[in-house]
């Protein structure tokens, strides 16, 4: 069932309005509540299987997230020791794959980046190892879409085919990244490297004959990897590509309904006293807006969303995830969300968290229609 | 006001700080050495004085306060009078903030109050 349907109440006719928002908003306090309280009572299993339960239907909302870490954090950091422990006596491939992994699940690519490439280094005659390297560089850009990640990611993938050119999974990578930034012809021929070592891949050999359907003209990598980074949008989602989940990359989200915006709104912008609020698309272009003088808080909320992402980005903090803005006005919250942003502002009585979580229950419930 | 960045300098959590004019220029900055010095005082001041100009644009007055939060840092930009204090760091937590605002109120006593209109 939608996750409308279930707040709606399965195939009653009641009207998209603010009720929805304000079953939403109780939803999400309930969950990150009940997660904190397992997390502090030491029953960290069921915090765990709590947050993650709450972030199927909220996939942005930090203090959940805030909670997977820290449970996960507590249960690796004895590993983690173990294994570095025993790298330091032995090189290990093994151990190597292992610590990077557990990195990886903790969301600490910087380390899990380190260890890789300490990998590769002390493994230099090893296709693993640079496969290995080349799939934390391909996580920490499909993460933050900075061009220097991808050509990173070539390199080691390219270094892992000249070590064993008979590798299917390198190929693969290669593929999945090219066909993420649009190159969908250099995204088939590595297919085709693909097809022609394993030729019983039939899922292979159709996504192939599909790409060359749609490839056209010449195609720039360069210049595409530099478009992606700019506009912070990758123009074909990789996870629908043959391995692209295991990227696990944020979803882009649907459509915001701008009728259902509204009406969420409304919910929320009585309850936190929300004097404007608006949504724009990653590119600067207004998606919805709801309360006072319309216009010009739209256009003040695309050029806060255009600084805060460029800068952000080029300071190197990792991805944006709350950008707050304070004065006399009172205090406007602007989060990304998939791909979108949005942006409210209330009086600075309202915390930042409480205005950032109501713009998390505002996004959910103007896509309406989605299975969370 | 040199010395009120080097005490935040100390702090284990600030990665560098700078004083950057209304008009986005960098007055004083101390960089951690692993930053690009030159690159994090552009940025700072596009953010400053794109987002002054977008709140102007919106018939909003002067911002006091500006953080960016992100998974690997976090940017603080606090109006002191003629100035702004910007705080690169690593990671935020109230004490973080209240170290922040001690040094701020320490900069609006040295920085002539030109203009008081955002504090």
């Amino acid at each position: 069932m939608s996750l409308l349907k279930r707040i709606f109440g399965g195939g009653r006719s009641r009207p998209a309005g603010e009720d929805a928002a304000t079953h939403l908003a109780k939803e999400l306090q309930t969950s990150i509540h009940e997660a904190e309280r397992l997390v502090a009572a030491g029953r960290h299993e069921e915090a765990l299987r709590e947050a993650e339960s709450g972030l199927k239907k909220f996939p942005t909302a930090a203090r959940l997230r805030g909670v997977v870490l820290f449970v996960k954090r507590e249960a690796s950091n004895k590993k983690i020791l173990q294994l570095k422990a025993a790298l330091e006596t032995k090189k290990d491939e093994r151990a190597y794959r292992e610590l990077v992994s557990l990195f990886l699940d903790l969301g600490r690519i910087d380390a899990a980046l380190e260890t890789a490439t300490r990998y590769a280094q002390e493994f230099a005659e090893a296709p693993d190892a640079h496969i290995l390297l080349g799939e934390v560089h391909l996580a920490r850009y499909f993460a933050e879409l900075f061009a220097r990640d991808a050509r990173a990611a070539i390199e080691s993938l390219e270094r892992a085919v000249q070590l064993n050119g008979d590798g299917i999974r390198a190929h693969l990578q290669l593929a999945l990244l090219y066909y993420a930034v649009g190159a969908l012809r250099t995204s088939a021929a590595s297919l085709g490297e693909v097809v022609r070592l394993d030729a019983a891949n039939a899922r292979a050999a159709t996504f192939r004959e599909e790409l060359l359907a749609r490839a056209q003209g010449e195609e720039d990598l360069d210049m595409l990897l530099e478009e992606a980074e700019e506009s912070q949008q990758l123009p074909h989602d990789p996870s629908v590509f043959p391995g692209g989940r295991r990227y696990n990359i944020e979803s882009r989200g649907g459509t915001l309904q701008p009728k259902l915006f509204a009406a969420a709104a409304a919910g929320i912008g009585r309850k936190l006293q929300v004097q404007q609020l608006a949504a724009v698309g990653i590119g600067g272009k207004p998606l919805a807006v709801a309360g006072d003088n319309k216009e010009q808080f739209v256009r003040l909320a695309c050029r806060l969303d255009l600084a805060s992402r460029r800068a952000g980005r080029r300071m190197s903090f990792g991805t944006m995830r709350r950008f707050m803005v304070e004065g006399p006005f009172g205090r406007i919250v602007l989060v990304p969300a998939g791909n979108c942003a949005v942006a409210a502002r209330a009086p600075r009585s309202v915390s930042g968290d409480r205005i950032a979580e109501g713009l998390e229950v505002v996004v959910t419930a103007s896509r309406g229609g989605e299975e969370a | 006001m040199e010395s009120v960045l080097e005490q935040l300098g100390a702090e284990p959590w600030v990665r560098g700080s700078m004083i950057v004019s209304h008009e986005g220029m960098v007055v004083l900055e101390r960089v951690a050495g692993d930053l690009d010095r030159d690159a994090v005082a552009a940025l700072a001041s596009d953010l400053v004085v794109e987002t002054a100009e977008g709140l102007r644009e919106g018939g909003l007055e002067p911002f006091s306060r500006i953080v960016l939060s992100a998974t690997a840092g976090e940017l603080v930009v606090v109006g002191c009078g003629s100035v702004y204090l910007v705080v690169i760091a690593a990671a935020g937590s109230e004490a973080f903030y209240i170290e922040i605002d001690s040094a701020a109120r320490k900069l609006r006593m040295l920085v002539p109050t030109a203009s008081m209109r955002d504090l």
